[in-house]
């Protein structure tokens, strides 16, 4: 197909456009001429307005008799947890005026929302209206109000190019359409929206614009180069949703397009120049560190979720109050005896000095039933269960723990309700006799919680002998996990991140139960956090050679991870990569990831360097030039395919492609000659 | 069957024999199974509580509160059994039911 004929038939549309301020908008002042000014310089040939659960009938017929282009009536509707737009046929205004009066008078709230029933009800013949759910866009119709909206949507709402993309290419997906979902108001908008789609329609109506829609061959981000291209600049100018070059000499605005570009695409992801570069080696090392603890946070939290564990049973257990208790009934038990000859009718009834029941926490056997519940419950792993056990069997023992359980859990009651009586008998009989009474200790609980404390040291101490956790392979480097012993108060409040001093604590450090006391005792920190200071755990970036890495390699590495993080984002900028790398790093591992990133999302690269700019096999090349006109200088960008002879600014003007290539690149064609040249001759 | 009565001015409860023991002797095994069998005998009694038939003061302390507690508890048997029974109940249902299919 040629260029000329496809143009001919794509249709630029945007069918979600703002016009009222309902309660789920900011205040804005809708204005007619802003609307037209939109339409026309952005060159659309349709139009919907859909308000947030409102359809003002007045409104719309004003703005159909002022725009020259077909114009939809639509709504945005609040649909279970998410947004869905209803557009319909211009024929049909007073019905569907009447139909989104009854949805506004169910929305008072901007939190309201109809459930799909109620949706149906309302609109009652879905398939004679345009429908598209918010879809890879917040907030997004999911689950069954989806399902059930399926066999009626044409298409599905996304925000960003790189969603766009990834809808048309995945057969699975919806056909994604990109709209402005703009507020049209009387402040003059600098920047006009510059999301919009193209459809191959012949005649505008919602019958055919529904046809097409169901064809994702039909659909396009521009004009004349289908998906390859999208427009980023109200002007006209282009980006490849794949890989771009930027290039230009000293202050011809590279840096003021990339910043253009942050405005105008919200959820960019921008590498600035030398920000990965070292300056201050310890400020350096430790934003780095910092960086690489918190993306590895979930290897500390996995190696200490041991010590989590025995944590939570000794942060209840008080020795010194256990060794007080058990002192007083030592003592009062002796007292006791000496005072034999003095009993009287109370202190001589059984239930004087009678000690409660111990009642058992019943966990452990809870815990057991749980694991027989799993063999029973496991699917993934039936087969080989089923090979080795009789699940009749295990399920008899599962009841037969269960009854366990129930039996032992009455005796636990029965002895609470027991040990109540006796402590009350208890303390009636005493308030009544001046003879001693033996204190109530629970000694089994003493003798446990030592135990407990002994192994929580074992535990502690064995994970603070120094050693590597994990190796994991990350981009050619190795990130190491190591562990060891903290040896500073300074080092403690690092991890915590807190203000607090840890000096007084870290003094007992070496007696894990001791210094857990003095954390415990400092109100400002959290006990679900605290067993992130009894081990230190730190890493190391090692390279290919086993070594620790040094700080150029450290900058690479970040460098990778940032190309790398960028992928949650709808673009990636990066600006003069060359100036903190040096070419070999560039054209193996930098190179490489960014062609990778740019298969799934748009990449602009701004770069002098030829290595990373004639090496790296851009889709799209974008020149930045500071001319001189009548009216002063003047920034411009001439853009096309690497291959094309000539590259052209959106005014229509144009220059040669291979000379300002070569003059950014390399310095011009002679330099470029000379250097070729030299290299013939070593070569020769 | 009668757990606690108040015999001679003394207060008495049910002993392991089913002989009468002064309620001065009265240990919390002792009490344990007292709760036991009011929980699960159907026609267990009390002497109820006069504290004019009870001159020594240790016995009134001790009949009074176990009177109390006992006559309370009769009244929430089920209630006091079914509790303890509610653990995995549907887990147990089901492995019980799905195991006699088997067998």
């Amino acid at each position: 197909m040629n260029s000329i004929s496809w143009e001919f038939m794509m249709k630029k549309i945007d069918l979600h456009i703002h016009t009222s301020p309902t309660i789920s908008d900011s205040a804005f002042e809708f204005s007619l001429d802003e609307f037209r000014r939109y339409v026309d310089e952005a060159g659309l040939h349709a139009v919907a307005v859909t308000n947030h659960n409102l359809f003002d009938r007045a409104q719309f017929l004003q703005i159909t008799e002022y725009l020259t282009i077909p114009v939809f009536p639509g709504i945005e509707v609040n649909l279970e947890m998410g947004h869905v737009l209803v557009i319909a046929d211009s024929g049909r205004v007073e019905e569907f005026a009447e139909m989104c009066a009854e949805l506004t008078s169910e929305i008072r709230d901007p939190r309201d929302s109809v459930d799909i029933g109620r949706f149906e009800k309302i609109f009652r013949d879905l398939s004679s209206f345009l429908i598209i759910p918010h879809y890879e866009k917040k907030p997004a119709i999911h689950g069954e109000a989806l399902e059930r909206l399926r066999p009626y949507i044409a298409a599905g709402e996304v925000d960003s190019e790189k969603k766009f993309v990834r809808a048309i290419r995945d057969p699975e997906k919806l056909t994604p359409v990109l709209f402005s979902d703009t507020r049209i108001s009387t402040i003059h908008q600098k920047n006009l929206p510059t999301r919009q789609t193209y459809i191959d329609c012949g005649d505008l109506t919602i019958g055919a614009i529904k046809e097409s829609l169901r064809d994702k061959l039909k659909v396009a981000l521009s004009a004349d180069d289908g998906n390859e291209l999208f427009q980023l600049f109200e002007n006209g100018q282009m980006l490849s949703t794949g890989l771009n070059i930027l290039l230009g000499e000293r202050s011809s605005g590279k840096t003021y397009t990339l910043d253009r570009i942050v405005e105008t695409i919200p959820n960019t992801k921008y590498i600035r120049q030398f920000s990965l570069v070292q300056t201050d080696e310890d400020d350096y090392t430790r934003r780095f560190n910092e960086h690489i603890q918190n993306k590895r946070s979930s290897v500390a939290d996995g190696y200490l979720s041991g010590v989590k564990g025995v944590l939570d049973e000794v942060v209840e257990v008080d020795l010194a109050a256990n060794e007080r208790s058990a002192q007083e009934f030592v003592e009062s038990l002796i007292k006791s005896a000496q005072e034999a000859d003095r009993r009287d009718a109370y202190s001589t009834t059984a239930l004087f000095d009678e000690q409660s029941f111990p009642i058992p926490s019943g966990e452990t056997l809870k815990a057991l039933i749980q694991s027989v519940q799993q063999i029973i419950e496991n699917i993934e792993f039936r087969d080989i269960i089923e090979k080795h056990v009789d699940l009749s069997d295990v399920k008899q023992l599962a009841c037969e723990l269960i009854e366990i359980l129930w039996s032992r859990t009455l005796d636990a009651k029965k002895k609470k309700l027991v040990n109540g009586i006796v402590s009350d008998i208890r303390d009636s009989l005493r308030v009544r006799t001046s003879a001693t009474h033996v204190k109530d200790v629970d000694l089994y609980k003493v003798a446990l919680d030592r135990k407990r404390v002994k192994r929580f040291e074992e535990i502690v101490r064995g994970m603070q002998v120094e050693g590597v956790i994990s190796q994991d392979d990350v981009q050619g480097f190795v990130v190491e996990a190591r562990k060891g012993p903290f040896t500073g108060a300074g080092e403690i409040k690092a991890v915590s991140g807190l203000r607090t001093a840890f000096s007084g604590a870290f003094q007992k450090y070496s007696e894990p139960y001791d210094y857990l006391r003095e954390l415990l005792a400092n109100e400002s920190l959290s006990r679900a956090e605290l067993y992130k200071y009894f081990v230190n755990i730190t890493y190391r970036i090692l390279n290919r050679d086993g070594y620790e890495v040094s700080g150029g390699e450290r900058s690479e590495f970040r460098l990778l991870q940032e190309i790398k993080d960028s992928q949650n984002f709808d673009v990636l900028l990066i600006d003069e990569p060359e100036s903190s790398f040096d070419n070999l790093f560039l054209n193996g591992n930098v190179n490489k990831l960014i062609k990778e990133i740019s298969q799934t999302m748009p990449v602009v690269v701004v770069t002098h360097n030829s290595t990373v700019g004639a090496s790296i096999g851009a889709d799209y090349v974008l020149i930045a030039k500071k001319e001189r006109n009548e009216e002063g200088l003047a920034y411009k960008i001439y853009s096309g395919h690497p291959t094309d002879r000539k590259l052209f600014a959106p005014d229509g003007t144009e220059i040669d492609n291979l000379e300002h290539m070569l003059n950014s690149l390399e310095a011009g064609r002679d330099v470029y000659s000379k250097r070729r040249n030299t290299y013939e001759a070593i070569d020769n | 069957m009668k757990l606690l009565t108040i015999d001679a001015h003394k207060g008495h409860f049910l002993g392991l024999k089913g002989e009468k023991q002064p309620i001065d002797l009265l240990t919390k095994e002792d009490l344990l199974r007292l709760v036991d069998l009011t929980l699960t005998e159907a026609d267990v009694e009390f002497d109820p509580y006069d504290e004019a038939s009870l001159p020594n003061q240790a016995h009134q302390i001790i009949y009074k509160n176990v009177y109390a507690k006992r006559t309370h508890l009769h009244g929430r048997r089920s209630e006091f059994i079914d509790e303890s029974e509610r653990l995995f109940l549907v887990e147990y249902a089901n492995y019980r039911s799905r195991s006699d299919e088997v067998a």
